[in-house]
């Protein structure tokens, strides 16, 4: 097989500057990226000031109208730190209900004495003592007991003197 | 001046110069770029920031507006009787006897024991009482210390019965409270009530000032100016 030989007969200088058109050609069209790059930067950054400096004179604005209800928000925040308080203290639990000083007293039948009601220093639960001279009527109280929803009921100090049965109750 | 020899070949010495400033160009960009790029992302948080700043004064703004200051005046009156911002022992006592006497009972001791005055939350005035009445006006005294202002608890309750007559030992908890001084900053979003809040502050409505506390203004009479002759 013959081999052909290429020959360039062109002078060395034209292929020198078709080297240099090419990367004339390149930088133009690196600098154009770049151009654009930079603008686009300059753009986005010119947007976003616009927009900060937008927002930062509608924030003072919104401001000064808030501050015009100031009074109104010191009333509110009065109000929501006593009702926080007061749900605190509402919380607790409360010796003294009503309700119980009635529960307690409907369970002693007409004949049971009620000496003392007090409520223990653990703050759970109640002592009552009190005294009856009937057997039936002690029976009908421990009956009441039974019947009431007591976690516990302790029949304590039950003792048999001259006016009757002393007895005292722990209730919880 | 001692010339600086560049072992390169003369047809690439004309690109020095170009491929020198392209270098310099691409480093200036990358670092103006990167300052850039960091200032951007330093004003975009900014921008967030008062994004969430204007919500959060737009809804306060628009919440305050519907609000009545007349209606929140008397709610924090209510409150402020509930718990007082003053420790008062004299508006205890009065409180209490006043509610002795529309109870029918006698006061026969009383004392008072300042509680923990650091206290975060509210702070206790320990009192001490002991009165003695039928059961029924007994009943109706805790039934009113219940429903009164200051807001009372009843820590210990004890009651001997003698001869249809009650004898009661309370320990009583009354509260009081300094009024918050600092209000939070103006894009603060607010705490609002919610309506378990606003139930509490319909029952705290709802209790009676004691009669005592009650104050009727009278009017100047005589004299208008009580100076001149």
């Amino acid at each position: 097989m013959v081999q052909k030989k290429r020959i360039n007969l062109l002078p060395k200088d034209v292929e020198y500057s078709e080297k240099l058109r090419f990367l004339k050609k390149t930088s133009f069209l690196v600098l154009g990226v770049y151009l654009f790059l930079l603008f686009a930067l300059l753009g986005v950054t010119f947007y976003f000031f616009q927009t900060e400096s937008k927002l930062a004179s509608m924030n003072e604005s919104l401001k000064q109208e808030v501050d015009q209800y100031r009074n109104k928000e010191g009333l509110l925040l009065t109000i929501a730190d006593r009702v926080g308080l007061s749900k605190s203290i509402y919380g607790l639990s409360n010796t003294g209900s009503i309700e119980m000083v009635n529960d307690i007293m409907s369970l002693f039948p007409s004949g049971v004495e009620v000496a003392s009601v007090g409520s223990k220093q653990s703050g759970s639960g109640i002592v009552v003592a009190g005294r009856t001279s009937s057997s039936t009527a002690l029976k009908e109280t421990l009956d009441r007991i039974k019947g009431k929803q007591f976690n516990e009921a302790w029949l304590q100090n039950f003792s048999l003197g001259e006016e009757g049965y002393n007895f005292s109750l722990d209730i919880r | 001046m001692k010339n600086i020899n560049i072992n390169l070949p003369r047809k690439y010495k004309p690109l020095l110069f170009p491929l020198g400033v392209i270098v310099v160009i691409l480093a200036s960009t990358f670092t103006v770029g990167m300052t850039a790029f960091d200032k951007l992302q330093e004003v975009r948080s900014k921008i967030n920031n008062f994004e969430q700043s204007n919500r959060n004064l737009e809804e306060k703004r628009d919440y305050l507006a519907t609000l009545s200051q007349d209606e929140l005046s008397k709610q924090s009156e209510v409150a402020t009787s509930a718990i007082p911002a003053e420790e008062s022992t004299m508006l205890l006592l009065a409180s209490l006897k006043s509610l002795a006497n529309s109870s029918n009972v006698s006061v026969s001791d009383f004392n008072l024991a300042p509680g923990d005055r650091k206290a975060s939350s509210a702070r206790p005035i320990k009192i001490g009482v002991s009165i003695s009445g039928s059961l029924t006006s007994t009943l109706s005294f805790i039934d009113s210390l219940k429903s009164s202002y200051p807001l009372m608890r009843i820590s210990k309750l004890g009651f001997t019965v003698s001869q249809n007559k009650v004898r009661s030992d309370f320990s009583i908890d009354s509260y009081w409270s300094p009024l918050p001084t600092t209000i939070s900053s103006t894009d603060t979003p607010l705490q609002n009530l919610r309506s378990s809040d606003q139930q509490l502050l319909t029952r705290l409505g709802e209790l009676k000032k004691p009669a005592s506390l009650t104050y009727t203004v009278l009017q100047p009479q005589g004299r208008e100016n009580p100076f001149s002759y």
